[in-house]
């Protein structure tokens, strides 16, 4: 599904080019349940940021369904990312000034799909979330678990091939994190391919493969064994 | 106490770490405050100050007192204006009164020399009966004032009292000078007292008397024949002291009754009933003299009350827009407010606080406005006054002035420091302390709310402004852009006085044909005539007519106004000859004498078209005669430019004698611009006579634009203050959206990683100031319709509902609402995304 090739992210500073993302070589499968495990400053987010396409200053080559992303316009991307991904937050990033159904409703409101169309799929989604009692209320009137239920039915309103979160249950304590992580699961089973960045073992042990990096670079892949050491790769 | 001061000094601190914000309020605070200081400055000065006299409170005046000259001719209604007969009259019973006074109701300018070998020079007096400095109570700062026993009877006592200002600029300050001769318009006059320095007389107008005489010099003064015989023609203005326990209302019967009395007694035993009638319904009004009489004051108090009102919601636009600054700058100080609660902080300690803020910062601008005032009420009074130098109204702010900016200063403080204390006082100490936590909680609508009503309001105060300011513009153009019925190219017009001048009647003829070659000689010059009053100045010569043949209906004006013109007056002038023939030299002393009607004239007595050759008489007895009519000219304008055409009449100046043979006013047409040949006229009349008093050399758009000095003061300032307002509500709408943006950086953020494109990030902000537009249009309009009625009768030549110009207000108000929000539309567009999401 998607290929990662020599991927790098840097930023300028005074100091000289400072490196996030170091010769990221990564497959993703269909289907994949995927974790990256790091300690903080690693890059783990940048990479999610990178996967999203919501940061487009990488080098390097990345392929999405044989797509040379990498060659494409910014727009184009846009577009790409608009089809295909959905983002689940650790701060949930709700907007705090529309209701659970007109924060689920958002995406749908920015792909053109009419009005009528968007109301039945968010009542099939309030649905499946079960959280159509909630439907009018305001995230403030929500507890964290619920505010980021309604994260991760935002995001995967649209049925995207490809779900992203970062940190999904860094704000929730342990029954609501279990909650999400079960859905998460449920949500793979039928085919979502997901992503997310985590700093939970228990929260890995959801997935299929954990991928750990370290100052940038990818150190461990259980799907890649063979992996070199990144020590090894920096000398 | 030491909490106040610890208020303050954080308040300074807090201004001091945004010096940007703090220039912006004071300057926008300085400007609202300050045109609100200068209009004020000036309504204190002609509305509410009183005379610098003596118990002013109890002075009263014997009506309006704004009517000025000689009349005749009385009809029903209330009077201004009395004949000295009448004054002497009531003088010696005055019952309700401790003492009544006489004043000529035109200041006379004369020549004077204050030492017989000194050039002559001119000087503004005001005749005054001898009672007149003890109703007001004013006592001489030098020497005495004139005393009942100086205007005892006609010429007997040459005195004068000198203004302070006189004696200082004119006569040396020299304490001797009491008892020094000086000769005005030839007569010697006595010296007998210096008036005190802040008294300027009992009328407040452009230009304060340079000295006082007694009313009984008047023919001596004026050199005009008698004003002070029985019978004699309605020219003083009178002022009364009450007496302690009298009412107006008891003053203005017993006034009332001796002048029904007086009237019946002057017009002789045969008075007929209607008149008798008319005479019943004269009566005199008695109004509040503390603040003397002044014909400025009728002229500028509207336009002023007017101005007030805009340059009250120019401060009100200020003060909303700095209530949404601190309102932000609130919303940022929510950790800081909490935190303060939460370590046991009062709710009212933190109000006083950023109450204190607001009131430094509004005390700041009052001085920034202070100054602007300063500057702009100098400008006001030179306008008002025409740039006269001796003028009682003065720019300097007293104590009431003072007052008044700090008290708006105070209310301006208030006003805009209430919404955020009022924010401040309602913040729930929890969720400020953990709205860092929430992803977008400083963005929510209801904290939005209050913002977007205050910008809402100033959009709708500005179209208020802009609509009033179109509706004053259009106005100044249509009276200025009307067709006035004569030539207004290249016209110069000079006032001379030959009576000032020393000529008698029997020397004009040779002294108009000097004057009319001397110009007529100089290059640059078509033409030029002379006539009694210049084109659009109606003078003040008007008599009934009685046209032979034509039987006047009961109660029909008759009243026509006169002129009397050289030959080629018409042609200079531009005033089309439609009928007949213009005045020639063949219209001469022995000739018949011969006269022009303009077309209101034609119309009202010869509605059939056949005016030339019918005569008629004309009731002033210095004119007698039969006159006939020779030729019927277009209708040209004159006096107020909003007034209907009047009934005009030419005389040929040949064939008038005596004191109407005084001719005031020459014209001259220009083949270029008239300002290039001004001197060489002043030089070529200089030739001619020397010693001849030049009184004023203007163009005709000069004269033209005397005529709409309200209209102008009003659509000048009107303008410059909705431009003020509209930049402020630009400022405010700039500077909410930007805010705005940077709160929703987050949500922007957010809403762009889920999809939403830069256009439509761009639109989202749009369209917020769109509706802030539209809401604010929807309010303006009815609110502006309102006001429109209210000045209706300024306006002329349009509709208090004018399309064109509410379209163009709204057209205007919406291009700068887009600029101002464009640009935190196109911060807002260029979130970076990843940026936004990690911005908490």
């Amino acid at each position: 599904m998607i290929q990662l090739k020599n991927l790098e992210r840097s930023y300028k500073t005074p100091a000289g080019q400072f490196f996030v993302l170091r010769r990221v070589n990564l497959e993703i499968q269909q289907g994949e349940f995927i974790t990256i495990m790091g300690p903080s400053g690693a890059g783990k987010s940048s990479l999610l940021n990178a996967l999203a396409l919501l940061d487009d200053a990488w080098d390097g080559e990345y392929w999405f369904r044989e797509q040379a992303v990498h060659k494409m316009k910014r727009k184009e991307r846009a577009d790409l990312a608009k089809k295909n991904v959905g983002m689940v937050f650790q701060s949930y990033h709700l907007l705090d000034d529309l209701t659970v159904r007109e924060n689920i409703d958002l995406p749908l409101s920015y792909k053109d799909i009419p009005h009528k169309l968007r109301q039945g799929m968010v009542a099939d989604t309030l649905d499946r979330f079960q959280i159509v009692a909630k439907k009018d209320l305001f995230p403030s009137q929500l507890s964290g678990g619920q505010q980021q239920l309604v994260g991760v039915a935002r995001a995967v309103i649209h049925k995207p091939p490809l779900l992203l979160a970062d940190e999904p249950t860094g704000n929730l304590h342990s029954s609501q994190a279990k909650e999400i992580m079960e859905l998460f699961r449920e949500l793979n089973q039928q085919g979502t391919t997901i992503v997310q960045v985590t700093h939970s073992e228990a929260n890995a042990a959801y997935g299929s493969r954990v991928i750990q990096l370290r100052d940038g670079w990818v150190v461990s892949d259980t799907a890649n064994p063979e992996l070199q050491p990144y020590e090894a790769v920096k000398q | 106490m030491t909490g106040l001061l610890q208020d303050i000094r954080y308040g300074l601190r807090q201004l001091r770490k945004s010096p940007g914000f703090t220039a912006v309020a004071i300057v926008s605070l300085g400007l609202g405050i300050g045109a609100n200081t200068a209009i004020f400055t000036l309504i204190n000065q002609l509305v509410l100050k009183s005379l610098p006299v003596r118990d002013p409170q109890h002075l009263v005046s014997f009506g309006k007192a704004v009517d000025g000259g000689e009349v005749d001719g009385i009809g029903p209604g209330p009077l201004d204006i009395f004949p000295y007969d009448f004054y002497k009259q009531i003088e010696r019973t005055h019952d309700p009164f401790l003492e009544i006074s006489a004043s000529g109701s035109f200041p006379v300018t004369v020549s004077v020399r204050n030492r017989p070998k000194d050039a002559a020079r001119q000087a503004l007096t005001q005749l005054v009966s001898g009672t007149f400095f003890q109703v007001l109570g004013v006592e001489a700062a030098l020497g005495r004032t004139i005393l009942p026993d100086d205007a005892d009877a006609p010429g007997r006592n040459p005195v004068a009292v000198v203004s302070y200002r006189y004696w200082e600029e004119k006569l040396e300050a020299d304490r001797s000078v009491i008892g020094r001769v000086i000769t005005i318009n030839g007569t010697s006059f006595t010296v007998i007292g210096v008036a005190p320095p802040p008294f300027f007389g009992a009328e407040l107008n452009e230009q304060e008397p340079d000295m006082w005489l007694p009313i009984t010099m008047q023919q001596q003064v004026t050199l005009q024949p008698s004003l002070l015989n029985p019978h004699g023609l309605f020219w003083v203005h009178m002022m009364g002291r009450l007496k302690e326990g009298t009412t107006p209302n008891q003053g203005k019967a017993w006034a009332t009754q001796q002048l029904q009395r007086f009237m019946v007694t002057r017009e002789g035993g045969t008075i007929s009933d209607k008149r008798r009638r008319e005479i019943g319904q004269m009566y005199i009004d008695m109004l509040p003299g503390g603040r003397g009489v002044s014909h400025l004051r009728e002229q500028f108090s509207r336009p002023l009350y007017i101005l007030m009102g805009v340059v009250v919601l120019v401060l009100a636009i200020a003060c909303a827009n700095l209530a949404n600054f601190l309102l932000a700058k609130a919303a940022a100080r929510e950790r800081e407010i909490s935190t303060r609660l939460a370590i046991g902080a009062g709710r009212w300690r933190l109000v006083r606080q950023i109450l204190t803020e607001a009131l430094l910062l509004s005390l700041l601008g009052s001085v920034a406005g202070l100054t602007l005032a300063l500057v702009g009420t100098r400008m006001l009074v030179y306008f008002v006054v025409q740039g006269a130098k001796n003028s009682a109204l003065t720019p300097n702010p007293d104590l009431t002035v003072l007052a008044f900016t700090l008290a708006v200063s105070v209310a301006t403080g208030a006003l805009f420091g209430i919404a955020p204390a009022w924010r401040a006082s309602q913040m729930r100490v929890v969720t400020a302390l953990h709205s860092a936590r929430t992803a977008t909680g400083s963005g929510i609508r209801s904290s939005r709310m209050l913002p977007n009503l205050l910008i809402a309001a100033q959009v709708a105060l500005s179209l208020v402004l802009l609509v009033g300011a179109g509706l004053f513009l259009r106005t100044l153009q249509n009276l200025r852009n009307q067709n006035l019925g004569f030539n207004r190219r290249n016209l110069l017009l000079v006032d001379f006085n030959a009576k000032l001048g020393g000529y008698k009647s029997e020397q004009l003829r040779g002294l108009y044909d000097r004057l009319l070659n001397g110009i007529r000689t100089l290059p640059g010059v078509r033409s030029a005539s002379i006539s009694g009053t210049q084109p659009i100045s109606p003078g003040s010569w008007t008599s009934p007519i009685f046209v032979q043949g034509y039987t006047p209906a009961p109660n029909e004006n008759i009243m026509t106004f006169l002129n009397r013109v050289s030959p080629s007056y018409l042609d200079t002038v531009g005033i089309p000859v439609l009928q007949g023939r213009s005045i020639g030299r063949e219209d001469t002393p022995t000739s018949m004498k011969a006269v022009l009607i303009n077309q209101s004239v034609a119309k009202h007595f010869f509605p059939h078209g056949d005016a030339i050759g019918h005569q008629f008489t004309i009731a002033d007895p210095s004119v007698p005669g039969v006159w006939r009519i020779v030729g019927i000219v277009g209708d040209a304008k004159y006096g107020p430019l909003r007034d209907e055409q009047k009934r005009m009449i030419y005389l040929p100046l040949e064939q008038l004698t005596a004191d109407d043979h005084f001719a005031y006013s020459i014209q001259v047409r220009a083949e270029g611009d008239p300002k290039n040949i001004e001197s060489e006229i002043r030089t070529a009349l200089a030739e001619v006579d020397p010693d001849l008093p030049l009184l004023k050399v203007r163009t005709i758009s000069q004269e033209v634009d005397s005529f709409v000095e309200n209209e102008r003061l009003i659509s000048q300032l009107a303008n410059f203050f909705s431009l003020i307002a509209l930049s402020l509500a630009c400022i405010g709408l700039y500077g909410v959206l930007t805010y705005n943006v940077v709160k929703r950086t987050n949500e922007i953020g957010i809403r762009m990683a889920l999809g939403a494109r830069t256009e439509g990030i761009l639109w989202m902000v749009l369209r917020e100031s769109l509706l802030l537009l539209a809401a604010g249009i929807a309010v303006g309009i009815p609110a502006t319709i309102g006001v429109a009625r209210i000045v209706r009768s300024q306006l002329f030549g349009l509709s208090s509902f004018d399309a064109a110009t509410f379209m163009t207000a709204i057209g205007a108000i919406a291009i700068v609402i887009l600029i101002a929000a464009y640009l935190p539309a196109r911060r807002a567009a260029k979130v970076d995304p990843m940026v936004a999401l990690r911005y908490e």
